[in-house]
């Protein structure tokens, strides 16, 4: 290390505003970027940043859910039973699945029976997240862990008859 | 062994024709025979007879291919058939009329035809996706199930076991007795019960009302996410009520109130006992009112 770098500075004045350097390095620089093919990106960068974002979303409100929650007056049955139905995968994978195909189906049929139906999916969807926000304020409800428990065992199955039901004339 | 017999007709000629085709067959049955009746759009009335046949009457339109009917190893079973390309098919609606022993096994299954059944005591196992149904049963066993039809119902007051469901229709059922289970999400419901034993009912967002008297020991459970829930049914044996809800209110008829599970938490609760509490009442919802009457 050189001796001028070695100085004791007592104010910011006695720094110098800038510093040059011992050579110009732009042209190589400049040689490299025109020289070099770079390979086209796989990923637009806005696409990593919104997926980067939405998992810090996820871990923000699991990272909420569980500091929000009393974690004394929760017994571990009633944890398994919540953050399962909220957080498993699995889970939550085949139902939106359920639920976007039920919501194709249901986009073809008669205005009228499309309205009834529409309704009831909301509904469906309406009750497990009503619970669940109820939940998020008292993590430890009994009555509450069995609503939800139904309520998506509820969605599910009536997802599915949907689905299943012959519509075509 | 499978006995098939041409009904009707081809389509083009109907088309040609330009009107509703009337079809008047029968088929012999045996007492012991099911009868299966499959329809699309249209209707389909089934009417428990005394001969021992199976008697289809009614009009097809033009764009019905033919309509079966078969002996499926026992199961007598009357089919609309229609062109498979088929996709919006404006005039392939079947009016039928089906005449079965009364005491076959009835199923049916339509998607858009409305069905009415009377005078069945067999068992009966009713299914629609849009198609309203409407049956006087004195089965001891039915099966109901509909996507968005409606449902009605009603029972000769004998003991019986239903089970009835449905998506976004709404419920009326009337006389019922023995065990009832019942399944909605957005249907409203009205249930009229005689001599009832047991209920189990789940409503999500609909609203369900209990009326009517229950047997000494009966159990009676349902509850709901957002629907209200109201009972009112009378038993000589009184009955024990536990009601409990996480935001909505409770209210009885007998001047008991609903407390709040904590004090500054807007569920409330309600653990009583009137008479000898011979039936159990158990109500849960999360935002639904509830209310609790021991007398019809």
């Amino acid at each position: 290390m050189k001796t001028e770098h070695m100085q004791r500075v007592r104010s910011l004045a006695e720094l110098p505003r800038g510093i040059e350097p011992p050579r110009d390095q732009w042209p190589a620089i400049a040689a490299q970027i025109t020289g070099e093919q770079r390979p086209p990106a796989t990923q637009p960068r806005w696409q990593w940043a919104l997926a980067a974002g939405l998992a810090a979303l996820t871990i923000g409100v699991l990272l909420g859910r569980v500091s929000v929650a009393p974690q004394p007056e929760m017994t571990a049955s009633s944890a398994d039973i919540s953050r399962g139905a909220l957080f498993d995968a699995k889970f939550v994978a085949q139902r939106n699945q359920l639920r976007t195909s039920v919501l194709q189906k249901v986009e073809a049929l008669p205005p009228a029976e499309r309205e009834k139906l529409l309704h009831s999916v909301t509904a469906l969807r309406r009750a497990v997240e009503d619970i669940q926000s109820a939940l998020g304020k008292d993590p430890g409800n009994a009555l509450l862990q069995e609503l939800l428990v139904n309520a998506c065992q509820d969605e599910m199955t009536n997802l599915s008859d949907i689905r299943n039901s012959e519509t075509k004339l | 062994m499978n006995t098939s017999i041409p009904v009707i007709l081809l389509a083009g000629w109907s088309a040609v024709a330009g009107a509703a085709t009337p079809i008047d067959k029968r088929v012999a049955a045996a007492p012991g025979n099911a009868v299966r009746v499959v329809n699309v759009a249209g209707a389909i009335t089934v009417v428990g007879g005394t001969q021992p046949e199976v008697h289809v009457t009614g009009t097809v339109g033009s764009g019905v291919e033919r309509v079966d009917i078969v002996n499926d190893a026992g199961t007598i079973v009357v089919r609309v058939v229609l062109p498979k390309a088929t996709l919006y098919n404006r005039d392939g609606e079947a009016t039928l009329t089906v005449t079965i022993p009364a005491g076959s096994r009835l199923e049916t299954s339509t998607v858009s035809a409305d069905q009415k059944v009377r005078g069945i005591s067999g068992a009966v196992q009713l299914s629609s996706v849009s198609g309203d149904l409407e049956a006087q049963l004195a089965s001891n066993d039915v099966q109901v199930k509909t996507v968005s039809g409606d449902i009605d119902l009603q029972g000769s007051g004998k003991s019986a076991k239903w089970r009835v469901s449905t998506v976004s229709g709404d419920v009326k059922l009337l006389r019922a007795a023995g065990s009832l289970e019942l399944n909605t999400v957005s249907g409203d419901t009205q249930l009229e019960l005689d001599q009832l034993t047991s209920f189990r009912g789940r409503t999500t967002s609909g609203d369900m009302q209990l009326r009517g008297r229950v047997l000494r020991g009966a159990d009676i459970s349902y509850e709901s996410v957002s629907g209200d829930l109201g009972i009112a049914v009378g038993t000589e044996a009184g009955m024990s009520i536990d009601a409990s809800t996480f935001s909505g209110e409770i209210s009885t008829c007998f001047g008991e109130k609903g407390k709040p599970t904590r004090e500054y938490s807007p569920g409330e609760k309600l653990s009583t006992r009137r008479g000898e509490g011979g039936a159990t009442v158990r109500v849960k919802s999360l935002s639904g009112d509830v209310s609790i009457c021991d007398h019809p």
